[in-house]
C-alpha cells in the first residue's frame, strides 16, 4: 500500500497552526511588560507560541500516519441544515418572537432527516412551540415575547 | 472536623428549602433522562440548563447542575443493559455483562442491581467528600500563588494526557481553551484583548454559548441523520427487578471494591468516572475465581463498575470545591457557573460560603435518595423514554439550546457565538480533537494568568520561585513526569502501529504518489 499524506491530520494541524500564528501575531499588539510585572501581552504570547509549536508537532507526527480507521467523515448535509435552522432562529427571534422562530427552526432541522414527512414535521413543530411557550414564558416567566411584529 | 455535624445540619436546612428541593429534583430527573438517552451527554445537558441558573441563588444553581451530573451516572447503565448502547461513556463497560444479562431475561435484575450499586457507591463517595473536604481546604489555605499555578498546570497536564485520544491533541485543546479564556478585558489594565471591537466580547466569550456550541450543537449535528433507536425494547416488570439471594450475595464484595476504586480515581484530575468504571471492571476480572464468566452476564461485571463511577462522580467534587481545581470538564463548567455568580472558587469557599458548600453536600444525599426512587419503582418510565424517536428529540434539544442561549442576555449575537463553536466543535470531533480539555483550559486560563503574574510579582521576576517552594516543585515534577511518560508512550505506540505496515526504508523516499 502506498503511503499518502494523512489529510485528516494535515487539516487539523494546519487549522490549529493558523489559529496559533494569528493568536501570536495579535499578542504582539499588547504590552509585554517584564517578568516581575507582566503586561497584558505576555501570557497570550506564550500560549500562542505553544499552540503554534504543538501544531507543528502534530503535523510532523501525523502526516505520514495511516488514516485512523475510526475516522468519521463529517456529514456536511446534516451540518448545513442544522446551521440553517440555528441561523433562522437567530434572525427571527428578535423581530417576530419565540413561536415563529421555533417553528422555522424545527421545520428546517427536520429537513435533514429522510424519515420525516411534512405533516409529521408540522405536528412536531407545533407541539414543541407550545411546549416552549408553556415552559419558558408561562412556567419560568422569562422575559421573552411569544409573538410580535417588528423591531 | 469538629464542626462537622452542625455544618451538615445547616446544609440540610439549606437543601430542604422548597426551591432547592425542587431544583434538586429537576437536576436528578434531567440527569437520569440524559443518562438514559444515548448520544446526549451530561456536558450538553449542563450547558443547556446553565441559562436557567441566572434566575436562582448560586447554591440552588449548583444543586441542580450537580444533580444532572450524578443523575447521569444512574441513567447511563439503562441503555447499556437494554440496548447494548452506552447512555454515557462511563457506562460503556456495563454493556459487557449487562446486555448478556438482559438477553438471558435478567434485565430487571441488572437494572435493579445497577441502581443499588449506584446508590451505595454514591453514598460512600459523599462520606469521603464530607470527611476530607475541610482538611484538604485547610491545606489549600497555605498555598501561595506559586503553588496554585503549579497545581493548575498539573491538573491541565493530567487531564489532557489521560483523556482518551492522543495526548498531543489533548494538550493542544487545553491551550486553545486557555487562549479563548483570555478574550475580553484584561483584569489589571483594562486592555481589550482579542475582542475585535465587539461589545459582546468585552466580558469574554460567553461560557454558555461556548459550551452549548461545543457539546450541544456538535452532538446534534453528529446524530442528526442517524436512525431511530429503541422501538424494539420490551417492558420491564416490577417483579423482574427483584434479585435472587445468590445475586445479592455475590454482589457485596464487588460493590465494596468498586466503590473503593471510584473513591480513589474520583478526586484525581483527568481520570473521572470513565477510568474508574473501567478499572473496577478490570479489577473484578482479576480477582474473580472464574474470569471466563465475564462478558456472559456476570453480575460482578455490572455492580463493580457502576458503584465505581458513582463513587467517583461524588468524590470528583473534592478538588473542585476545596481547592478550586476542576478534575474534568463537567467540574470546570460548575466552577464557571460559580464564577459567573461572582463567587471565587478556592480553599476559602467552605469558610466563605458555608451555605453553598454544605447545602450542596446535603443535597447530594437527598438527590441520591430521589434517584433511588426514580430508578427503582419508576424504571418503566425510563424504558419508555428510550423509545422517543430522534426526530422529536433532536429538534427539541436544538430548541432548548437556542431559547436558553438567547435568554441569557436577550442577545442574538450569543446564538451566533454558539453557532460558530458548534461548527468548530463538529470539525474538531471529526478531526480527532476533543472538546472537553478545551473547557478546562477556558475556565482555568484567566486564573492561571493571575496566579502566574502574582507569583512573579512577589518573587520580583524570579521564575525559580516555582521550583524553590517544595509543594509547587512537587506538583511541577509530577506534571513534567506525566508529560514525559505520555510522550514516550505515544512514540512507542506510533512505532508499533507503523511497523507491520511499512518497512522503515519507505519512510525516507518514494512516499509521495
Amino acid at each position: 500500500m502506498m503511503k499518502r499524506v494523512n489529510r485528516v491530520e494535515l487539516t487539523g494541524s494546519l487549522a490549529l497552526g493558523a489559529f496559533g500564528i494569528f493568536y501570536t501575531v495579535k499578542a504582539f499588539g499588547y504590552r509585554m511588560g517584564t517578568l516581575s510585572e507582566m503586561g497584558p501581552g505576555f501570557f497570550p504570547l506564550v500560549v500562542g507560541l505553544m499552540i503554534t509549536s504543538l501544531a507543528g508537532i502534530i503535523l510532523l507526527a501525523g502526516i505520514w500516519k495511516e488514516r485512523d480507521k475510526a475516522w468519521k467523515k463529517p456529514d456536511l448535509r446534516a451540518m448545513f441544515w442544522t446551521l440553517c435552522a440555528l441561523v433562522a432562529f437567530a434572525l427571527l427571534v428578535r423581530p417576530f418572537g419565540i413561536i415563529p422562530a421555533v417553528v422555522v427552526l424545527i421545520l428546517t432541522c427536520l429537513a435533514a432527516r429522510s424519515d420525516t414527512t411534512w405533516p409529521q414535521a408540522a405536528v412536531i413543530a407545533a407541539g414543541l412551540a407550545i411546549l416552549a411557550y408553556l415552559l419558558f414564558i408561562v412556567g419560568l416567566g422569562l422575559n421573552l415575547s411569544a409573538l410580535r411584529w417588528g423591531v | 472536623m469538629e464542626n462537622l455535624l452542625p455544618n451538615l445540619a445547616g446544609g440540610f436546612a439549606t437543601a430542604i428549602d422548597p426551591l432547592n428541593l425542587f431544583y434538586c429534583f429537576v437536576g436528578v430527573f434531567l440527569g437520569t433522562l440524559v443518562g438514559v438517552l444515548p448520544g446526549v451527554g451530561s456536558l450538553a445537558a449542563i450547558s443547556m440548563l446553565m441559562p436557567l441558573t441566572f434566575y436562582v441563588p448560586p447554591e440552588t444553581a449548583l444543586i441542580m447542575l450537580a444533580g444532572i451530573y450524578y443523575g447521569t451516572q444512574y441513567g447511563g447503565s439503562t441503555a447499556s443493559i437494554l440496548l447494548n448502547l452506552p447512555g454515557t461513556p462511563s457506562a460503556a463497560v456495563i454493556c459487557l455483562d449487562g446486555y448478556p444479562m438482559s438477553q438471558q431475561g435478567r434485565a430487571g435484575v441488572a437494572l435493579a442491581m445497577t441502581t443499588i450499586a449506584s446508590f451505595f457507591g454514591a453514598t460512600c463517595g459523599i462520606i469521603v467528600l464530607t470527611l476530607f473536604a475541610q482538611s484538604l481546604s485547610r491545606i489549600g489555605l497555605s498555598f501561595t500563588s506559586a503553588e496554585y499555578f503549579s497545581l493548575m498546570f498539573l491538573g491541565l497536564v493530567a487531564s489532557s494526557t489521560l483523556a482518551s485520544g492522543p495526548p498531543v491533541k489533548g494538550i493542544a485543546m487545553v491551550l486553545v481553551g486557555l487562549a479563548l479564556g483570555l478574550v475580553g478585558s484584561d483584569v489589571q489594565t483594562g486592555v481589550q484583548r482579542y475582542t475585535f471591537g465587539s461589545m459582546s466580547l468585552f466580558d469574554g466569550i460567553n461560557l454558555v454559548a461556548l459550551s452549548m456550541g461545543l457539546f450541544g450543537v456538535s452532538e446534534v449535528i453528529s446524530s442528526m441523520r442517524s436512525g431511530d433507536s429503541g422501538s424494539h425494547i420490551g417492558k420491564v416488570r416490577l417483579r423482574s427487578l427483584i434479585p435472587t439471594r445468590a445475586d445479592l450475595k455475590s454482589s457485596v464484595a464487588p460493590l465494596l471494591r468498586g466503590t473503593a476504586v471510584g473513591a480513589f480515581f474520583g478526586p484525581l484530575p483527568g481520570t473521572g468516572t470513565n477510568l474508574a468504571s473501567f478499572m473496577a471492571y478490570v479489577l473484578e476480572k482479576k480477582v474473580a475465581r472464574d474470569p471466563s464468566r465475564f462478558g456472559k452476564g456476570a453480575i460482578e461485571g455490572v455492580v463493580a463498575p457502576e458503584s465505581a463511577n458513582n463513587s467517583a462522580a461524588q468524590t470528583a467534587f473534592v478538588p473542585t470545591l476545596t481547592l478550586g481545581i476542576p478534575g474534568d470538564a463537567v467540574m470546570a463548567l460548575l466552577l464557571g457557573v460559580l464564577i459567573m455568580h461572582g463567587i471565587q472558587p478556592g480553599p476559602n469557599l467552605i469558610e466563605a460560603q458555608p451555605k453553598l458548600f454544605w447545602g450542596l453536600v446535603a443535597s447530594f444525599w437527598i438527590g441520591n435518595l430521589m434517584l433511588l426512587i426514580l430508578n427503582l419503582p419508576l424504571i418503566g418510565l425510563w424504558v419508555k423514554i428510550l423509545a422517543i424517536p430522534r426526530k422529536v428529540l433532536l429538534p427539541a434539544i436544538l430548541m432548548f439550546m437556542c431559547i436558553g442561549v438567547y435568554s441569557v442576555n436577550n442577545n442574538a449575537v450569543d446564538i451566533g457565538i454558539m453557532i460558530v463553536f458548534g461548527v468548530v466543535g463538529y470539525f474538531m470531533l471529526s478531526l480527532g480533537f476533543e472538546a472537553a480539555p478545551l473547557i478546562l483550559g477556558f475556565i482555568l486560563g484567566p486564573l492561571m494568568e493571575q496566579y502566574l503574574k502574582r507569583a512573579l510579582l512577589l518573587s520580583s521576576g524570579d521564575p525559580m520561585v516555582f521550583v524553590e517552594r517544595p509543594i509547587s516543585c512537587g506538583f511541577l515534577t509530577v506534571a513534567v513526569a506525566a508529560l514525559f511518560l505520555s510522550a514516550v508512550a505515544s512514540i512507542r505506540n506510533a512505532r508499533r502501529a507503523n511497523q507491520p505496515v511499512e518497512d522503515p526504508a519507505a519512510d525516507t523516499d518514494g512516499n509521495r504518489p
